[in-house]
């Protein structure tokens, strides 16, 4: 949708609104409107001159601000909001697909798809079974699913949950305790955090990386300053003191897709098209495995660790063929 | 009034067809609307200019419908919003149900539903006028789950061509942009009939038929540079059908050693407890597995078994590939080369 109908949809749901809550402040309309104050007034200034023909005084919808409260007149017309549309309703049955939810509010979300479904009209109802072929908002094998439903309730109940969990970094199975907090989706990955009984610190952990999940009956208290907001960043793991710069040089026919990848990382293009890229890296281990899988296009040039553990990673996968 | 913008002309016109009890001539919205009634303007400009607005208004949902001779009544034909279709009938949710909503509603603020967080948005906006979410979406917003996505800004091009991708998919309007494609490293316009939107591995992707390459083709969004153009301004009706059988999941996610008609080739791969079950998350179509102890046995079948290499190769001495031979040879044959150029002393 352009800018236009987003104002003009956000009017009819406005008006009628404002018809049943005179006398709303400013600041409860905008954030029931998920826009800025500044917006509303603009959008109440465009609704004033608004009326239906001959156009006399009381033709037009009146609209009277005092202090910060809003009054409206002349807009009967305008009793309740327009009906979903097909791709709202569409839009808001595929996000509850997508949210994490513990097995009790599945129900739940199944009756509100119900209700969804019963305010569009015979066809729409048809085109809905339709485009969930065609609209997709992404989605995650049914074990990722339980372990988020298991990981919810644990983070709600404040119970402890015993993970056997997969560290990349050190290439290493692991079981440890964890006090759950809260869920972050990162870029279509989904990690839970909290704080780790193994190492003693909040740590995110990657959902899909969690062989064995299982609930305890040690509750705990979240500390009064988790803050899940701080984990709103480009990557989920933090730089530390032990990074380690790692120069790879890349052949020509791979290049294009490293540097589309890391369009901020240190680049420099060699005359026959392969590229030298500097990196940091906290988890070698990541960085032997994406050397070692693309075999022939990627050299690790140093540093000289590093190479001995490339070349060792591939002798240890030899051994699998002798 | 000649200045009239078109917002303001748009709610005139609902508030005219709200409050008319007859279906309204042409004519008539144009001699009496505020925003139509420009005498001077050229002949066919209010026309069209109606022709848009009505497009814009049913986008938006308003039911807008024209009654013929036959239907009409003695004011004769014309426009009328069909009252009974225009509101939003009462909706009553349940707690468990308006809480639900604020959580589709922080997954929409985010932005991870990318091309229909903006529906999603207005659909809560709707359905709060009968059940209001205690404190609103902000407040009840849980501070125990997050959803971050690369930025897609609200404001960004790649957020308008989102949103318009999903109403070209959704209305089969055909569209045309330029795309930067990363195999040919060229900028080139392609025209295409879009038949699905997906999301997978952190991007969105379309899915259509492009009509000069005749072929169904997948773009991701964030290399389409500018704008999505329709090539059909007035687009509202379907101007191409798409097959029965087709499924955005089918496109959408397939992993590149599935990529191409070529001809199939059964790989069986065998993952030790370490890893199996990571990969079990991650499936392919077609996937099998057998346990074996621990251990667990993958067979899966791939078109492309170059881009499969770099993949098993990714999980070092935790696979081992067993079928076919040719493939085990690639294997290894990679891994002595990896070994042989890290042995030497670096080359920098």
């Amino acid at each position: 949708m352009t800018l236009l109908p987003d104002r003009l949809n956000r009017i009819l749901t406005m008006i009628p609104y404002l018809q049943a809550h005179q006398g709303i402040r400013v600041q409860e309309l905008a954030q029931f409107l998920g826009a800025d104050p500044k917006t509303i007034l603009a959008d109440l200034d465009s609704v004033l001159l608004c009326g239906v023909p001959p156009y006399l005084p009381n033709d037009y919808i009146g609209v009277v601000l005092e202090g910060d409260r809003i009054y409206v007149s002349f807009a009967e017309h305008f009793k309740r909001p327009v009906n979903l549309t097909f791709e709202e309703a569409l839009s808001l049955g595929l996000s509850l697909r997508r949210l994490p939810l513990p097995k009790e509010r599945r129900e739940a979300a199944e009756a509100l798809r119900h209700k969804l479904l019963a305010l569009l009209p015979g066809p729409a109802r048809r085109m809905w079974r339709e485009a969930r072929r065609q609209v997709d908002v992404g989605w995650f094998h049914k074990e990722v699913e339980e372990r988020i439903a298991l990981l919810r309730q644990a983070i709600e109940e404040r119970r402890e949950v015993q993970i056997e969990y997969y560290t990349a970094s050190r290439d290493e199975m692991t079981r440890r305790g964890l006090r759950p907090y809260g869920l972050v989706e990162h870029n279509g990955d989904w990690y839970v955090v909290g704080h780790c009984m193994l190492r003693d610190r909040e740590l995110p952990f990657r959902v899909d990386r969690i062989r064995t999940l299982t609930l305890d009956d040690k509750r705990f208290e979240r500390p009064a300053g988790f803050a899940i907001e701080k984990y709103r960043r480009p990557q989920m793991y933090f730089p530390t003191y032990r990074d380690m710069r790692v120069k790879l040089k890349i052949a020509p026919e791979l290049a294009r897709w490293v540097a589309d990848e890391h369009p901020t990382g240190k680049v420099r293009r060699l005359a026959d098209g392969s590229l030298i890229l500097n990196l940091s890296v906290n988890q070698p281990q990541w960085i032997i495995s994406w050397v070692v899988a693309h075999a022939g296009q990627v050299e690790l040039l140093s540093p000289q660790a590093l190479r001995r553990q490339v070349a060792e990673a591939c002798k240890r996968a030899l051994a699998n063929y002798e | 009034m000649t200045s009239t913008s078109r917002n303001e002309r748009l709610l005139n016109l609902v508030s005219f067809l709200l409050k008319a009890r007859q279906p309204v001539s042409l004519a008539l919205i144009r001699s009496s609307v505020n925003g139509y009634d420009d005498a001077e303007a050229a002949e066919g400009v209010v026309e069209r200019r109606f022709e848009r607005d009505k497009a814009a208004l049913r986008e938006l949902g308003v039911p807008l419908k024209y009654v013929g001779e036959e239907e009409a009544g003695p004011e004769g034909p014309g426009y009328l919003i069909a009252r009974e279709a225009y509101f939003l009938p009462r909706v009553q949710l349940t707690p468990a149900e308006a809480a639900l909503l604020a959580g589709a509603g922080q997954f929409a603020l985010a932005g991870a539903a990318g091309p229909v967080s903006e529906a999603i948005s207005s659909a809560i906006r709707k359905l709060q006028f009968d059940s209001p979410i205690p404190g609103g979406i902000r407040e009840t917003a849980e501070e125990r789950l997050l959803f971050h996505r690369r930025a897609v800004g609200a404001d960004s091009q790649e957020q308008r061509n989102l949103e318009e991708l999903t109403s070209s998919v959704l209305n089969r309007r055909a569209i045309s942009f330029e795309y930067y494609g990363i195999g040919s490293d060229r900028v080139q316009r392609r025209v295409v009939e879009p038949y699905g939107i997906g999301f997978s591995d952190g991007h969105w992707y379309l899915v259509g038929h492009d009509r000069d390459r005749r072929d169904i083709r997948l773009f991701r969004t964030d290399r389409i540079r500018d704008g999505i153009k329709r090539l059909h301004s007035d687009g509202t009706r379907a101007e191409f059908d798409v097959p029965a059988e087709f499924r955005v999941q089918d496109y959408v996610g397939v992993p590149p050693w599935l990529f191409g008609k070529a001809r199939r080739i059964t790989v069986r791969i065998r993952f030790d407890g370490t890893v199996a079950f990571m990969v079990r998350m991650h499936p392919a179509p077609g996937d099998r597995w057998t346990a074996e102890g621990d251990a667990a046995v993958l067979t899966r079948q791939a078109t492309h078994l170059g881009a499969l290499l770099h993949w098993v190769l990714g999980f070092g001495h935790h696979a081992q590939v067993l079928e076919p031979p040719e493939f085990r040879a690639q294997v290894i044959e990679a891994l002595r080369a990896t070994a042989r150029l890290h042995s030497e002393g670096g080359a920098a």
